[in-house]
This record gives structure tokens, sequence and C-alpha cells, in this order.
């Protein structure tokens, strides 16, 4: 399994800056209609046994960046995912308007590298938190905004689900709780020792 | 939006029935959590009367301030209102006692990172933040759906306008816990940030030192003066420690209010247990608010709860429930894994565990203080006591049965002829009576064990040096268990409370009201001690002999004091615990006595003694004596 940072990484390099795609964004699907779609994921697009290259190759009709990364599960599962709801155009009705009109490889390359190492794909289907902040980054990098929404609105909602940002304020808070306890531990032997200094006057 | 605010001195205004817009808007609210609820009372003007436009009471009532929102461009939302009061009955906390226990829950978390904040301050705020995230988060999802799905944009759902009208601060507002309620709705409702609260929440406080002067060295006697140098370096080192505990921070609204956010989505219908997580992510705000030496909050805009104090029955329940009595789960900010629900490698928020979690006798009296102390203590002491009330008996005079034959024997004239065995007597050939007649004899089975119930006379020192009751006391936790577990028994109880000469109060007669028990062993004197021989002498005057039938079991919880039991300080009746002790079946003393000052006057008089220290010793003392009263 390939290390979240490396994944990162490559999809730093891969995804051109998040200040023009946001740029660039115009009105797209409903976020419920897309989040309804990886709800639907049929079992086929998470098999193991399925060459995440051919994959890419039939639905987006070349290849992908995550697919160096394929002996990972999570990638594997997120673009899968990811292909899924370009594939599900064609299998149950297009989007309004079509996803297959934007930019669907970086998007199914965002669900993989950027969303899927920090927020496990296993939760995309249950956890409607994380089912919220697949759809909205599929969409941006699609080149959409959620129906509904302008661009400050949907870069402030996808802030405030993005795993990412979260794990790394949670780790601050995380060092901000052990500090304070370690300072709370010195606290305690400071007070044994003043506690031993006390005498009596009589 | 609120429960029954507190009463200030203004005219009540007038009750004004419901008009057809408000009728209509009471049903729409109504059909929205699927309930039936009597008629809202319409107040108009009561929001500046109480302080809130809108509250609920138990039983089940809602009354609001229409004018409250027409003056605010909200007439419409008159229903979101309306339903907002009604999903605290629905929802959160949904009855009296939920809403009791989840302000327990607040002042459990906030005593333990405030460990001199009152109990009952600051918990009802925070019982009413966490209600009002419950139904507003709920009440956003029930709109959205009558509204027909995903097409109504968040922003114009009728809680959501009611939430942006209602809860952004004011711009200089220096309240971090508001903050992290609002930011909590904006991730809840999924609103960009800055609709409800600033982008970035109010700076931390400073907290304020306490300035000690301290005496002059010159004033501390010289063969002090060494003593009192280190003494002051100690102190100086933990002064300084405890500025830099102060300057760091336990809160981080940001982080705080994604995980306030986590516990809704989390505990959306179990309001108490969620209460509990909710207070420890917000309680720290409270004590970061003490040291800095506080600052005014923001207006309650939620809801609150009636004011009026849980009765005996309510505390029983209350305190009871084990959601309540379990530890209190961990900052989920110190928890590094979200699968591992304990980091066992480090000791982060040690300070939470252990004993402070868990609310003293002292912490539940301050908490429920309007309930009345004897309430109060009764409820504690019997939900402390009923993990180790066991029925307590003792066997019954044994019965012997017959019904096994036996040998046969000879049946002679004048026993009776039904008596006869025929059949063995016939084999003889001719029947000669007495000589050849016989008879079955009868052996006795195995007597039939049965138990019966325990009279306990229950002796309880109230001098001033045992516990008060009030601080959590061993004696009378051991007699709480003791005398409910005999009550179970089926059996029945005298109490009596002594402390000095002339100080005993209690039961005159043996009886089995818990609560009247409860009073008694929890009386408090709190003076000299000297046991009422004189009492004691009369009460067993002139009984025959304990036996099977006839029992008598004593039982004295004290200290080393009961040395007066056996006239020590009271010789003329330095024989009456003797001349008692003759008649009874067991004399047992309890006590709290580490020198062992009375064992050797007990065992000279016949008494057992059993030995007791802590609250936590006190089941197994009982566990001891029960031994020794079933015989």
């Amino acid at each position: 399994m390939a290390e979240t940072e490396a994944l990162l990484a490559a999809w730093s390099e891969r995804s051109g800056g998040e200040a023009e795609a946001w740029a660039r964004a115009r009105t797209g699907p409903s976020l419920e209609s897309v989040a309804a779609r990886i709800s639907r994921v049929p079992q086929e697009f998470l098999d193991e046994r399925v060459s995440l290259r051919a994959l890419a190759g039939d639905i987006v009709g070349g290849p992908i960046a995550a697919q160096r990364f394929d002996d990972d599960p999570r990638v594997r599962r997120g673009a899968g995912i990811a292909l899924w709801l370009v594939a599900s155009e064609g299998v149950i009705e297009p989007l309004e308007p079509a996803l297959a009109h934007g930019r669907t490889a970086l998007a199914v390359d965002a669900l993989a590298l950027r969303v899927a190492p920090v927020a496990d794909p296993a939760a995309w289907t249950s956890d409607d938190e994380r089912r919220i902040e697949a759809a909205r980054t599929f969409l941006l990098w699609c080149g959409y905004l959620p129906a509904g929404e302008d661009a400050a609105t949907a870069a402030s909602l996808l802030a405030a689900c993005d795993s990412l940002a979260r794990d790394r304020a949670l780790a601050d808070a995380y060092e901000g709780h052990r500090h304070r306890a370690e300072i709370a531990r010195k606290l305690d032997e400071a007070r044994r020792r003043e506690a031993a200094a006390r005498y009596s006057s009589e | 939006m609120s429960a029954e605010p507190e009463q200030r001195a203004q005219p009540a205004p007038e009750t004004v029935p419901l008009s057809d817009e408000a009728r209509a808007a009471w049903e729409r609210a109504l059909a929205l959590w699927r309930v039936r609820l009597d008629d809202p009372r319409m107040h108009p003007g009561a929001a500046a009367r109480h302080g809130a436009p809108a509250w609920f009471r138990f039983p089940p009532s809602v009354t609001v301030d229409p004018h409250y929102l027409a003056e605010r461009g909200l007439a419409d939302e008159l229903w979101s209102m309306f339903a907002h009061e009604i999903g605290h009955h629905v929802l959160a906390p949904s009855t009296r006692i939920d809403a009791l226990k989840i302000d327990h829950q607040m002042a459990r978390a906030i005593t333990t990172v405030s460990p001199r904040r009152d109990a009952g301050d600051g918990a009802r705020r925070l019982g009413n933040l966490w209600s009002d995230l419950l139904v507003n988060t709920r009440l956003a999802q029930l709109q959205r759906a009558e509204a027909g799905g995903s097409s109504t944009p968040t922003r114009d759902l009728g809680i959501v306008r009611l939430g942006r009208a209602l809860y952004p601060a004011p711009a200089d507002s220096a309240d971090r816990l508001w903050w992290v309620y609002c930011r909590a709705y904006e991730l809840l409702w999924q609103l960009p940030q800055g609709t409800l609260c600033a982008p970035e929440p109010p700076a931390r406080p400073v907290a304020r030192p306490v300035a000690q002067r301290p005496v002059p060295m010159s004033e501390i006697p010289e063969e002090h003066r060494e003593k009192e140098r280190l003494l002051r370096e100690a102190r100086a080192e933990r002064e300084r420690v405890a500025a830099e505990l102060a300057g760091a921070t336990a809160t981080n609204p940001p982080v705080d209010a994604a995980l306030v956010a986590d516990a809704v989505r989390t505990f959306g219908t179990d309001p108490v247990s969620g209460a509990a997580l909710f207070g420890v992510i917000a309680a720290p705000y409270l004590a970061e608010q003490d040291a800095a030496g506080g600052w005014p909050l923001e207006p309650p805009v939620g809801c609150g709860v009636d004011d009026r104090p849980a009765t005996a029955a309510e505390l029983g329940r209350l305190l009871a429930d084990q959601r309540l009595r379990a530890d209190l789960p961990r900052h989920p900010g110190t928890v590094r894994d979200s699968n591992d629900s304990v980091d066992p490698d480090d000791g982060i928020d040690g300070e939470n565990k252990g004993a402070g979690q868990h609310l003293t006798l002292a912490r539940t009296l301050q908490l429920y203080r309007d309930s009345g102390k004897d309430a109060v203590v009764a409820a504690w002491y019997r939900t402390e006591a009923s993990a180790w009330v066991r029925p307590y008996t003792r066997p019954a005079p044994s019965i012997p049965t017959g019904g096994i034959p036996g040998p046969l024997e000879l049946w002679e004239v004048g026993d009776a002829l039904g008596d006869i065995d025929w059949p063995v007597t016939m084999r003889s050939g001719a029947v000669i009576p007495g000589v050849t007649t016989r008879r079955r004899s009868e052996l006795d089975d195995e007597p039939l064990v049965r138990e019966t119930s325990l009279e306990l006379d229950l002796y309880i020192d109230s001098s001033g040096s045992m516990t008060h009751p009030h601080r959590g006391s061993p004696a009378v936790l051991a007699g709480t268990i003791l005398a409910l577990s005999i009550l179970r028994g089926g059996g029945r109880v005298r109490v009596t409370s002594f402390s000095g000469t002339g100080e005993v109060a209690g039961m005159p007669r043996f009886g089995r009201d818990p609560e009247e028990i409860i009073a008694a062993i929890s009386l408090f004197f709190g003076r000299s001690t000297s046991f009422p021989l004189d009492l004691y002498a009369a009460r067993y005057a002139n009984l025959p002999q304990a036996d099977d039938e006839t029992q008598r079991h004593v039982v004295v919880l004290s200290d080393d004091g009961l040395v007066s039991m056996f006239g020590v300080g009271n010789e003329p009746y330095s024989g009456v615990a003797r001349a008692v002790r003759a008649v009874l079946t067991t004399g047992t003393l309890v006590l709290m006595d580490p020198r062992r000052q009375v064992a050797q006057l007990a065992e000279r008089d016949g008494y057992d003694v059993v030995y007791l220290q802590t609250m936590a010793d006190a089941p197994a003392a009982c566990a001891a004596l029960v031994a020794t009263l079933h015989g």
C-alpha cells in the first residue's frame, strides 16, 4: 500500500491547483444526485480482479494517474467509485448537465488520490458526511459547482467536510491536549513537592 | 425559543386566542413531527418579560410571543418556532426527567474541568445548547423533507432562517463557546462559513493570575525561616507550572465545532448519552472563562428547562440511571486514531479520569440544592447502596416432617387399630394381638429449611468525629445497605442516631418505611460521643434470653468514641452493654477505629467487631455482617 503522503504528492502534481479549479467551475448537477449515484455503486466497480487501467480506458477513454497506484486498495476503490459516476450516465441516465462533458479523468484522480487516502472509500456509501465530501470533490474537479451554489459557498462547504484538513486540525488538537496533559502532570508533581514542604509552626 | 424562563418583575401579559394563521402554523408544526399536543399559549410581548420569545414546559405545553417574530419580519416562520418547541417535547429533552439527566451530565463534565465551580452553574446553559442542537438539526431534516427534498436551498429552510436571525452574536462577542455552537450549526446545516458566526473565533481570554501577598520573612519566627524558604520555593514553582498550564489551551474552537457536529450526528436520538460527550467538549470553555475571571455570555437564545426542583422520586430515578454513573467519554480531540477509543501510550486526559467524573454527594447537593437536602441525601445513599442490597434473612426454626417408612414394630393392645400392618401380620398365620400383630414405624425426614425475616436494631454514631453524611459517610452508606437489605428480606429496622448526652433521635419502634429509615440514618448532631446506655438498657430490660423463635440483633456504627458504650466516662452504666448482650442473638460493632481502641472492651462484653474505613469498605463490611446475622 502506498504512503498517504506519496498519494497526496501525486495528486498535487496532477491537480494543477485548486484556485484554478474553482475559477473554471460552472453550474453542474445537484449534489444530491451525485451523492445518490455514489450510494448505488455496483460491486463490479470495486472488484479487485478488474484492471483499473482497462476500466479507465473503457470509461474515460485513456489512462489516469491513479493507475500507477493500483496496488493500493484505497486508490482502487476510490477510482472505481469515481469511474462508476462517469459510467452511470450510460447505465442510468445522464445527469444535467452531463458529467461526461467535464474533466472526468481529473475528477477520477481527485477521488482516488486526494480523497481516498484520507477518507476510506468504504465509508462513502455508509457515511453521509464522507459521501458528500466525495461528491463535492468530484464535481469540483470535473469542472462543476453543485446546482444552486456559487463558488464561494461551494468552496466553504467543501472545506467544512474536507477529511484532510480535518485530520490535520485534529492532529494539532491532539498535540495541544498532549502538551497540556504533560504540564498537568508537572503541576501534580509541583503540588506534591509543595505539600511535602509544608511544616507545622507549633 | 426557550423552556420556561425565569420570571421577571413585570405584569404578566395577556394570553390571546390562536388566530387562524397561528392555528394553521401550529397544525403544520404538529404534522411535521407527527404528534398531537394541546394548543399553544400565545403571549404577545412575553419575550420582553421573559427574555425568550418561546418556551416549553412539562407537562407538555408551548408558549410563544407572536410579536417577537413579526417585529423581525419573520411572522411567516411562526410555524418553525412552534416546530422547534414541539421538537423539545418529541426529541430533546422530551421528558422532564431526561432534561434533568442532561443537566446532570453537563454538571459532571463541568466538575471535571472546573473543580471549584458550582456544579449547577453552567449545566443548564450547556444542556440548553445541546437540546437545541439536536432539535434544530432534526427539524432542518424534517423541513427539507416537507419541502420536497433537495430542491430547497438550505438557507431557505424555516429553522435556518430563524437561526440566521436569532443566533449570530454581536461582532465584538468574546464568547468562544457561542462561536463553537454557531459554527456547529453551519457544519450541520451545510451553510457557508461566516453565515452564523465570524470566520475566525474570538481570541482566547488571558488567564488572570491570582496574586497573593506573602508574609514578610522578617515576620516568620527564626527557627522556621529555612522551612519557610523551601516552602516558598516549592510554591513559586507550583504557581509557575500552573500559569503554564493556564496558558496551554484545552480549547480549539474550529476543531471543537466539528466534534460537536459529529456528536449531534452520532447521538441524534439519545440526548442523555450524547450530553456527556457534548459536555466534555464544551465544559473547557467555561473553565477558560473562569480562569479569565468571567465575561458576559451571549444571551441564552436556546431553550432551557423549567426551574422546578427535582422531586424525591425524580432524584431516585435520575441518580439510578447507569448512563449518569458511567465514566465520562474522553475528549475526542485526545484520541489520535478514531479506531482506538483509548490511546494506550499516553496519559492524556488523565485529569479527566477517576473520581472527578462521579458527582460526589457534596456536588450532588449543590446541583439539587432546591430539592431539599434530605431528599438528595436519601436518593444519593439509596443509589450508592443499591448495587449491594441483597435480601438478608435468617433460618426459621426447623419443622420436622415425617413420612419415611421405618422398621416393623410390635402392635400392642391399646394402639390404634388402623396402625396394624395387616399383610405383614397375616404372614405369621395367626393373629394374636400384642404377639403376632405388627405395625410399620415412621421415621422423620430431613427438616424443612426455611428462611424468615430479620429485625435489626441499628445504632449510628452522629458525633462530630464521624464523617458528615453530606460529605459521603462510610457509616451511613453501610447503614443504608444494611437497612435496605433487611427490608428486602421482609424484615424491620429500628434506627437510633446518637451523639452527646441527651442527643438521641431516630425511630421509636421497628418499621419498614425506607424514607423514614434513611432519614434517621443520615441524621447528624455533630457533637461529642456518648452512647445512650440508659435508652439501651430500658429497651432490653427484663427480656428473656433470645432463642430460635425470638431473635434480637443489634448493630452499632461508630468510631473509637464508642468506648462510652462500655461505660468509659459513664461508669454508673458500665454493665449495660454486657447485660443487654446477654439477651441478644447477635451484637456487632461496625467501627472506624484504626487504632482498635474498642476491640478489647467489645470482646470482653461479647460483641463482634467489623472494621470500616472508607466508602469502598462499606459493602465488604455489610457482607461480613450478613454472615453474622444469618447465623
